[in-house]
């Protein structure tokens, strides 16, 4: 699966709009999903998600495939622009709930990984606490400075890191090992 | 803030630092291991959290909008590309890269400054070029320092200059200059020295070295004792992410 956005990567780098397209297309579900469940804004997330594929285009962002998956790659810059958005307008309230809208259409058909992936890793989170289920939601998906996790939560903040840490060791444990094996990234 | 950088490492992760810390701590994680360590496994951890988010159906029209404003500016950059290449090399790109910056509501004053300089302006006036504002940030000003300025990257053809504006400089004194870095993950790279003019203007334009990839993180000016210095001595005056 890796193969085919590398091969897609590559063309994008020779300048071929089809191929950035196809990207686009393999993508545009799960980057607007996440930056949509991190901002809690239609259109947040969508500027998030251009931003996204300016980089890509202009070449400021480079994959480099020795560093890990490209889908990787492009969530983890679709989650820093999604909390540069949100960091950008402060002024938002910082509402820790968010409204979901379901989605019309629940087959994931273009991203084979997160059709797989996706049943299972939400049933995984489920199986946490709740206090690492909201851990992990404010570090990750809210990108919450360390001091102010410690103060939603009342914890030291010293402690924050360790407990972000055990979260999401919780989390990898409870993933089956199967599923690992076809997550791990290519290093 | 804590002292111990080992301490900003979430922050760090989660784009939380300012700019100053921020660079601080890259500077540290190319010393520290341990970080480097838990910054890689804090990568790994995370790393299929995104597959959790439920599926969200983007806007109808989303795919339209967003890839036709990435061509868009790629439209623009597309037309001649011949018969410049070899002007450009002897710099005379800055009066039409300077209009491109202007356009984006600049510091004026440089603008005149840097005109001054040009003697052969009749024939840049015909020169055409398609040019490409790649991105273009504020600089922040360090502490108690009351300068402003920006910096502007643009794209021309297949190269990428960068264009620095500054205002309220303090006067340089002996041999001091400014020197523009640029940092990639901590490590600075010159890009760009030069002295205000007496009303504390000072501008700069540096071509990219294209022929290693950089993933430029930083911009930042520093006021240095002479133009020689390989590395940041002095503090950081002006500076911003890119």
């Amino acid at each position: 699966m890796n193969d085919i956005d590398v091969e897609l990567y590559e063309k994008v780098h020779l300048g071929d709009k089809q191929a950035l397209e196809k990207i686009y297309d393999r993508y545009e579900k799960l980057l607007y999903s996440l930056s949509y469940k991190i901002t809690g804004q239609k259109e947040l997330a969508e500027e998030a998600v251009q931003e996204v594929f300016i980089k890509i285009w202009t070449k400021k962002g480079t994959y480099d495939s020795s560093k890990g998956k490209f889908s990787s790659w492009i969530m983890t810059m679709t989650r820093n622009a999604s909390i540069d958005q949100l960091r950008k307008r402060r002024d938002i309230p910082s509402d820790f709930e968010y409204e979901q809208i379901p989605s019309e259409s629940p087959s994931v058909e273009n991203l084979i990984e997160w059709k797989e992936e996706g049943t299972m890793l939400r049933q995984a989170v489920s199986e946490l606490s709740e206090e690492q289920q909201k851990m992990i939601h404010l570090f990750y998906f809210k990108g919450l400075s360390q001091q102010s996790i410690a103060s939603e939560f009342e914890i030291p903040l010293g402690t924050v890191k360790g407990r972000v840490r055990l979260a999401l060791k919780h989390l990898r444990k409870i993933i089956p090992q199967k599923l690992r094996k076809g997550g791990e990234s290519d290093e | 803030m804590n002292n111990n950088p080992c301490e900003w490492l979430l922050d760090y992760f989660n784009g939380q630092l300012d700019e100053v810390p921020r660079r601080k701590f890259e500077n540290h994680l190319s010393d520290c291991r341990e970080c480097r360590a838990e910054l890689d496994e804090l990568a790994m951890l995370t790393e299929d959290l995104p597959y959790t988010v439920t599926p969200v159906e983007p806007p109808s029209e989303m795919k339209k909008r967003v890839l036709g404003n990435v061509f868009q500016s790629e439209k623009e950059a597309e037309q001649p590309k011949q018969q410049i290449k070899e002007k450009r090399r002897e710099n005379k790109w800055i009066k039409p890269l300077l209009a491109a910056v202007l356009f984006a509501s600049l510091i004026g004053n440089a603008y005149t400054l840097l005109s001054q300089d040009k003697t052969d302006n009749s024939k840049e006036e015909k020169r055409e070029t398609i040019d490409r504002l790649q991105t273009s940030v504020a600089l922040k000003p360090g502490e108690g320092v009351p300068m402003n300025g920006r910096a502007t990257l643009v794209e021309k053809n297949d190269e990428t200059e960068m264009i620095i504006q500054a205002e309220n400089l303090e006067p340089v004194e002996g041999s001091q200059v400014y020197q523009v870095w640029l940092l990639e993950e901590g490590k600075p790279y010159r890009a760009g020295t030069f002295v205000p003019n007496s009303d504390g203007l000072g501008a700069v334009s540096y071509r990219l070295d294209e022929t290693e990839e950089h993933k430029w993180d930083t911009v930042a000016i520093t006021l240095e004792p002479t133009e020689k210095s390989k590395a940041p001595k002095g503090d950081i005056i002006l500076s911003s992410e890119l």
